[in-house]
């Protein structure tokens, strides 16, 4: 697969033909029959500052690939290079996936997560100030009295009273553990946060609130977002780029703009168009997608996506289809790409 | 008149007793619902939707207890010769929980589906058999007729190859196909109410834009009205007529769908539809977020119970929020509405607000902007 070689002090995170195959094992023996591709070979790359989106159905692999960059899996095949912080000018990148546990200890602190449910990512059994604080004092930054002056700062950015502390995660509501989960994860000045369906569980106008905080925050810390969502009208609000999977692999990767506007894959388009709209008499104007997300074990032949596309072709049972870039900075993978003309969201002002 | 009335629930009070306190989960809930038409009750988690839903069939578990109110449900009888329609109306509210007439009730006449597919249906029976068993219990049928009128909704719910399905554990079957399969078995006696609690919240917007168009289409095919309980207000303008918004276990607006989504009166209802992110935005755009969150059941605001939350309270110098609380009256001839914003028409019966709590400038605000809303006085 092709993919742009962009000079590294312009990417933060750089991730060629990333896979994770999961073996499937089965009987008393645990005989291996057969792998889920949950990722199969992903290329993209992270510019220092940027928001950049996975979007897709679940069992697309979104999940799995954020996890592989903070190594809660260790990938099968292909590199993450990271580019280290260093001190001045000496910057060097390494392959996240190829260092060992102990090697990668150092880079979680640069790296961190956001959960997606805000029930059972906090432990507890521990009030706010441990669970904070927890990151600041493994790797050894703040204890006591700084400690807890940290914890209260990060409280208070995050929109929490520091008089909280001492309480624990039963007490606060499904926002306001968000918050907590998010003041975590900022506690130990990370470069890259991994947001995976950070605000999919909040009520709307909760979720509204912490996307607006993740945006603050983004500006105030320089941070770089990987944001995991599949709901399309949030990515919009904070992406600057999107990538949208199926079945493990990238169908179409571009600006969020342009993506939303002007579609190239038929994928992005059947997402686009069965996000509900919030208004009554814009109803029924949507492609129902049929059928459902193919069994990453067993994809189909040639484009995964071909069984449910509407504009399917006699070769694409046959042909995968790679990523190419059809325009400057829009990479789709259609064989068709170009002569499609596919619908996507119109901007405000736009007619 | 009120012939294609189905469902009236009159000031219903469902409140939970703990140890803690007495939570007020739905307080004096007020709605009707035709025959054969499709209704949205909109909320926030913690506002009450769901408890109204489960009161409706009685499926409030313990320490629950439906306190007041009336759930009124118009049931058709078979026409007898020489008469049209006849009706009868029957106050669930007032039946037993496991009385023998709430039995034949639930699953017959009205039926549920709900949110997590995979935690109400059994994992240890087929999905055929628990299909199944809901026609079996109602309808005096062999076995043999019961497992065909159940392969035959198992097709019109769009699921393939039904009679091999037939035998098929949920585990086997993807979300999407469960959720069917659950709206199979909801269905199979064609009630004439169907209650759906957020049917599609765990599903794919692709998978949710099936079963949306699926419930759509046998609403068509079997007539049946469709209460729907969610918190998406993109579900809410692909499929309803009329809408129901709550906050806090009371009704805040009434009104049909358009006038919901374009001529929104309560500030929670603004609000909400502020906050959604919409496809059509701009990249990085900031939300309008309502400010605060829902507050925690035990310390419920008093008068009002938004007015911590409502900025066009703070807007319109309204001091009468804090104070008393706003009744649910119309603004039109089909919009309700509880809030003060709206109580003090002169040429309207209201209840006008006590004069004394609100500042002179304050009701000059108020006044202007009542004048400036779209579709006021237009009775």
């Amino acid at each position: 697969m092709t993919q742009h070689h962009t000079a590294p002090d312009e990417t933060l995170l750089d991730v060629r033909d990333l896979k994770m195959h999961f073996p499937i094992r089965k009987g008393f023996f645990k005989r291996l029959t057969g792998y889920v591709k949950a990722v199969d070979g992903l290329n993209f790359s992270i510019k220092p500052g940027e928001t950049l989106s996975l979007v897709g159905e679940s069992g697309c692999g979104k999940t799995t690939t954020g996890r592989c960059i903070v190594r809660i899996y260790d990938p099968t095949d292909g590199s993450m290079l990271f580019r280290t912080s260093g001190n001045g000018s000496a910057t060097s990148t390494v392959d996240l996936g190829a260092l060992s546990r102990r090697e990668f200890k150092p880079f979680r602190k640069e790296i961190q997560m956001v959960f997606q449910d805000p029930h059972s990512s906090l432990n507890p059994r521990m009030n706010v100030l441990q669970i904070v604080g927890e990151p600041l004092l493994v790797n050894g930054i703040a204890k006591g009295r700084e400690l807890e002056d940290r914890v209260a700062r990060l409280l208070q950015r995050v929109g929490l009273p520091p008089e909280f502390m001492r309480r624990y995660p039963h007490a606060f509501s499904g926002g306001q553990r968000q918050r907590i989960g998010i003041a975590r994860a900022l506690s130990v000045n990370p470069r890259l946060v991994v947001a995976d369906e950070a605000v999919s569980a909040l009520d709307v106008s909760v979720q509204a609130q912490i996307l607006n905080l993740l945006q603050d925050l983004q500006q105030e810390f320089k941070l770089t977002y990987l944001f995991v969502a599949h709901n399309l009208s949030v990515v919009k609000y904070i992406s600057d780029r999107v990538a949208v999977m199926y079945v493990g692999k990238i169908v179409e990767l571009a600006d969020s703009d342009e993506l939303f506007a002007h579609p190239l894959h038929p994928y992005t388009e059947a997402l686009l168009a069965d996000v509900p709209k919030p208004d009554p008499r814009l109803r029924s104007k949507r492609i129902v997608l049929r059928g459902e997300i193919a069994d990453p074990s067993n994809p189909p032949p040639g484009c995964y996506f071909h069984p449910r596309c509407l504009y399917a072709q006699e070769n694409c049972k046959v042909d995968p289809p790679p990523l190419r870039e059809v325009h400057p900075g829009h990479w789709a993978a259609c064989h068709y790409a170009e002569e499609l003309n596919l619908h996507g969201v119109a901007l405000p002002g736009a007619g | 008149m009120n012939d294609d009335l189905l469902l009236e629930v009159k000031g219903l009070q469902t409140y939970f007793f703990l140890d803690e306190g007495t939570v007020k989960a739905v307080d004096g809930v007020s709605f009707k619902l035709r025959r054969g038409r499709t209704l949205a009750v909109v909320g926030e988690s913690g506002c009450g939707k769901s408890v109204m839903a489960r009161s409706i069939l009685q499926l409030v578990a313990k320490p629950g207890k439906i306190l007041g109110g009336e759930i009124l449900f118009h049931r058709q009888l078979p026409a007898k010769p020489g008469s049209s329609y006849r009706s009868e109306v029957v106050d669930i509210a007032e039946m037993a929980p496991h009385s023998r007439a709430m039995r034949a009730f639930r699953g017959r006449e009205a039926s549920m589906i709900f949110q997590e597919p995979m935690a109400s249906l059994s994992p240890v029976h087929t999905i055929g058999n628990q299909i199944m068993e809901n026609f079996d219990l109602h309808f005096d049928v062999s076995k043999q007729e019961a497992r065909n009128v159940t392969i035959e909704m198992l097709g019109k719910v769009g699921i393939p190859r039904a009679e091999q399905r037939f035998d098929a554990y949920p585990h086997q079957l993807s979300g999407g196909m469960r959720q069917r399969a659950m709206i199979a078995m909801a269905l199979i006696c064609q009630p004439s109410l169907l209650i759906a609690d957020e049917p599609t919240t765990a599903l794919d917007v692709t998978t949710q834009a099936q079963i949306l168009e699926l419930m759509l289409r046998l609403q068509q095919e079997m007539g049946m009205a469709i209460m729907i309980i969610t918190h998406d207000l993109g579900v809410v303008a692909e499929i309803a007529e009329d809408v129901v918004v709550m906050y806090l276990g009371q009704v805040v607006e009434d009104a049909p769908v358009d006038d919901i989504f374009h001529a929104p009166k309560h500030p929670y209802t603004r609000g909400l539809l502020r906050s959604i992110p919409k496809l059509e935005s701009h990249t990085r755009e900031r939300l309008d977020a309502i400010p605060g969150s829902v507050p925690h059941p035990y310390n419920r605001p008093s008068a009002c119970v938004f007015h911590p939350r409502c900025r066009e309270r703070v807007e319109h110098k309204l001091g009468i929020c804090k104070i008393e609380e706003p009744q649910f009256l119309p603004v039109n001839d089909q919009q309700n509405v509880r809030c003060w914003l709206y109580h003090d028409q002169p040429e309207r019966d209201y209840r006008a607000p006590l004069r004394e709590h609100v500042t002179p400038a304050g009701r000059r605000v108020a006044a202007e902007a009542l004048a400036h809303m779209p579709h006021e006085g237009s009775v």
